[in-house]
């Protein structure tokens, strides 16, 4: 039976440890976006140039993409007028990676995805020969099925600071609203502890939940005190053995 | 000899002679990291110039046999005097120390061959990235090792304790209560407190141990903090009880210099009852740094690191000197040690609580303030509060007498030498040269002539240690054939 109970706690333990944060997304952290040039509705400029104007959060889509594209863009539109009742001072961008994407196309999916802050949500294109500069530099990568003639590829927000430093890759469809969180605070040069979502790499003590600045605490602790009151139950059994004839009053 | 303090443990031939080949062997094996002590103080003072590539390996190796060796030392003095009240195995004790030797053997070979310059406390993710794929596993396994032979024989003493009294009794809950019972030396209460946090440490240990072999084994990345708050759960009260064994030894053959005894009471049951109700939170000091820890967690870890070292060592400070200043000192060199080496353990600790102190540790965290003080209660506290029992044991089964020249010319030498070298630390940390640096640059080139007159003293010291040695050894071996 108890051996039973342990085993579970550890599989438990196991299971909760198998990492879904990726180290790889930490590679591309820290460097400035490549100044790759990109056109938007009415204007040309280095990509670089327009991060460092103000604080960015850029996604990769294409127009034509029967897949991911719509429902993610759609939903980090919801998810980020929070932000905007926040009054926060971001810019979105969304750039095509679609070679074959022209400035009509993206208007056209601007108009599908219809943000409220129409002036600071932005649709363009990247310069054809750089998409492949861009793609490198934040550890984007895609593939052409050739029956479809579809793209294949993750979503991806990438965080831009106003130094057109990239701050934050987050790469998953089902962002959470303390990821976004973290992004679109980050991005403005607040203070962010880069410590664990909910989701845990491991073992560990607590979470903590940036959006309320709350910690919760988890499985680790259990690891840190166990052995305490596993030694009360040790001692109780050492100190109930059977004293010597005659010491015992 | 006038006095026998020791002559029921003595009677005990098996621990008797256990205890006499471990002392032996430990004041020889002490040599080991004093040298590598020395040398890294040289290596800072640009005395070496040919050896700074084996810095970090002087300093884990170092560290890890100092502890090592000092509470086993610990260990062993408290088992040989518990002997006068309980029956420890004697096959079990010598299983322990054998798994010891073993334990420390394999360390300085993961150091020194298997490159695992870590520092001693391993703190996670060094061993990950550091020494190779064969010292990685060495390193663990020997802290292991180590680990079992601790607990193996801390069970044994409780088991032995146990066979005797009731876990009530040992902790002094009927002078608490005020009820009647039957009397228990204060040396048995402290015992068990630190026995039971000793097990405690271990099993943690086992947990840290088996979260590295996971990620060894296996892609799991840990907890980074969680790895920190495991190792020095560990390594901090492994170290603090280290002090309270000698302690619990020390509570019962300090006041036969006076012809006295420190009866157990309501107080002191009290003090060692509330130490082990906070001593497993006191380590959160370690972590002032980590902001990322929930504040309230520092906030405890400042209060239970007060509330540990002052009860206790409070405590302990005015027994001593409410007790030598009402009866009439036997000081001889023993007694006279011993008394020294409760000084140095207070200003050990005061130096400790004053770093402990949270606006404090924002300054002094990792200078030289920390060696300070953990070598004043550590070195000339614990460890020389075990020589100055060495001593007494010494000259009791020997039954040769100290020279007089021991008090007036061995005493100032060993002092001297130990308070140049702590010295020359607490000034480092007064100018806030870091801790664990190679060599110091120019901005910090006080640094370098501290270490050089630091590295100067410890001459002096081990001057006077190899004599002192030499007298320890020679009674023991005439000791052991008796
Ligand atoms: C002859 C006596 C001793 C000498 C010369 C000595 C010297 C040193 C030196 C130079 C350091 C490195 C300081 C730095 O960080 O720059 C050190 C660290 C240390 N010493 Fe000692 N020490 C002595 C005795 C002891 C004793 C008796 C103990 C414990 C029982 C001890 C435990 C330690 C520990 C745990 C460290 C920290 C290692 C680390 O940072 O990983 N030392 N010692
Ligand atoms: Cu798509």
């Amino acid at each position: 039976m108890k051996a039973a109970t342990l085993s579970a706690v550890l599989i438990f333990f196991l299971a909760a440890s198998v990492s879904a944060q990726t180290d790889e997304e930490k590679k591309f952290l820290y460097r400035e976006v490549p100044d790759v040039s990109i056109q938007l509705l009415n204007r040309r400029a280095s990509l670089l140039a327009f991060c460092k104007e103000e604080p960015t959060i850029i996604s990769l889509a294409y127009s034509r993409c029967a897949g991911i594209c719509y429902p993610f863009l759609l939903t980090l539109r919801d998810n980020l007028a929070e932000a905007e009742k926040e009054e926060k001072k971001f810019r979105v961008l969304i750039i095509s990676f679609d070679e074959k994407d022209t400035q009509e196309n993206m208007q056209t999916m601007a108009g599908a995805i219809h943000p409220q802050n129409t002036s600071r949500w932005f649709f363009g294109t990247i310069e054809r020969s750089q998409i492949k500069t861009f793609t490198q530099a934040v550890g984007f990568t895609f593939t052409l099925d050739s029956l479809s003639g579809q793209l294949n590829h993750p979503p991806i927000v990438i965080g831009v600071n106003g130094d057109g430093t990239i701050v934050r890759i987050v790469k998953k469809f089902d962002i959470s609203n303390n990821e976004l969180w973290q992004v679109y605070h980050e991005i403005e040069d607040e203070f962010v502890p880069f410590y664990k979502e909910n989701i845990a790499t491991s073992i560990s003590c607590f979470t903590y939940d940036s959006r309320k600045g709350k910690f919760i605490v988890s499985w680790g602790m259990l690891l840190l005190y166990t052995p305490a009151i596993l030694v009360a139950i040790l001692v109780w059994r050492i100190f109930s053995i059977k004293k010597i004839a005659g010491v015992q009053k | 000899m006038e006095q026998t303090f020791f002559s029921e443990p003595i009677q005990n031939k098996g621990i008797r002679n256990t205890t006499l080949v471990w002392f032996s062997l430990s004041l020889v094996l002490f040599l080991v990291p004093a040298a590598f002590g020395f040398l890294m103080r040289s290596i800072q003072g640009n005395l070496l110039q040919d050896s700074h590539h084996l810095f970090y390996h002087f300093l884990t190796s170092h560290g890890l046999l100092m502890v090592g060796i000092w509470f086993t030392s610990a260990m062993a003095l408290l088992t040989f005097s518990l002997s006068k009240y309980v029956k420890p195995r004697v096959g079990m004790y010598i299983v322990s120390l054998s798994l010891i030797v073993v334990g420390a053997l394999m360390s300085l070979w993961a150091v020194f061959i298997g490159d695992m310059a870590t520092g001693w406390y391993f703190l996670y993710p060094l061993p990950m990235r550091i020494g190779t794929a064969t010292g990685r596993i060495v390193f663990l396994s020997s802290i292991g090792v180590l680990g079992v032979g601790w607990l193996l024989w801390s069970i044994d003493l409780l088991l032995a304790i146990a066979k005797k009294y009731t876990l009530p009794e040992t902790l002094g809950w009927h002078y608490i209560f005020g009820e009647s019972g039957r009397e228990v030396p204060p040396i048995i209460m402290i015992a068990v407190v630190s026995l039971i946090a000793i097990i405690v440490c271990i099993l943690i240990a086992v947990i840290l141990l088996l979260l590295y072999l996971l990620e060894i084994a296996s892609s799991v990345v840990n907890d980074a903090l969680l790895m920190k708050n495991l190792v020095f759960v560990f390594g901090h009260t492994v170290a603090n009880m280290n002090l309270y064994l000698v302690i619990a030894v020390f509570y019962e053959y300090f006041p036969k210099f006076g012809g006295g005894e420190f009866k157990n009471g309501r107080m002191l049951a009290i003090v060692w009852n509330s130490v082990l109700g906070i001593v497993l939170f006191a380590y959160f000091h370690h972590l002032y740094m980590d902001f990322i820890q929930p504040t309230v967690v520092q906030y405890i870890g400042q209060f239970a690191s007060y509330g540990a070292g002052v009860a206790a060592a409070t405590f302990t400070i005015f027994s001593v000197l409410a007790f030598v200043s009402t009866h009439k000192m036997n000081w001889n060199f023993s007694s006279l040690l011993l008394f020294i080496s409760v000084a140095m353990w207070t200003i050990g600790g005061v130096a400790a609580l004053i770093d402990a102190t949270i606006p404090v540790n924002f300054k002094m965290h990792n200078t030289l303030w920390v060696p300070a003080h953990f070598h004043t209660y550590y070195f000339t506290g614990a460890a020389t509060m075990i020589l100055s029992f060495m001593w007494t044991i010494a000259c009791e089964v020997s039954g040769a007498g100290e020279q007089p020249w021991m008090k007036k010319f061995l005493l100032p030498l060993l002092l001297a030498g130990a308070s140049g070298f702590l010295l020359m630390f607490y000034f480092g940390g007064l100018h806030s040269i870091p801790r664990r640096y190679e060599v110091y640059p120019v901005e910090l080139s006080e640094g370098t002539a501290y270490a050089k007159a630091a590295a100067y003293s410890i001459l002096l010291f081990f001057a006077g240690y190899i004599v002192f040695m030499g007298m320890v050894l020679k009674r023991f071996l005439r000791g052991m054939k008796t």
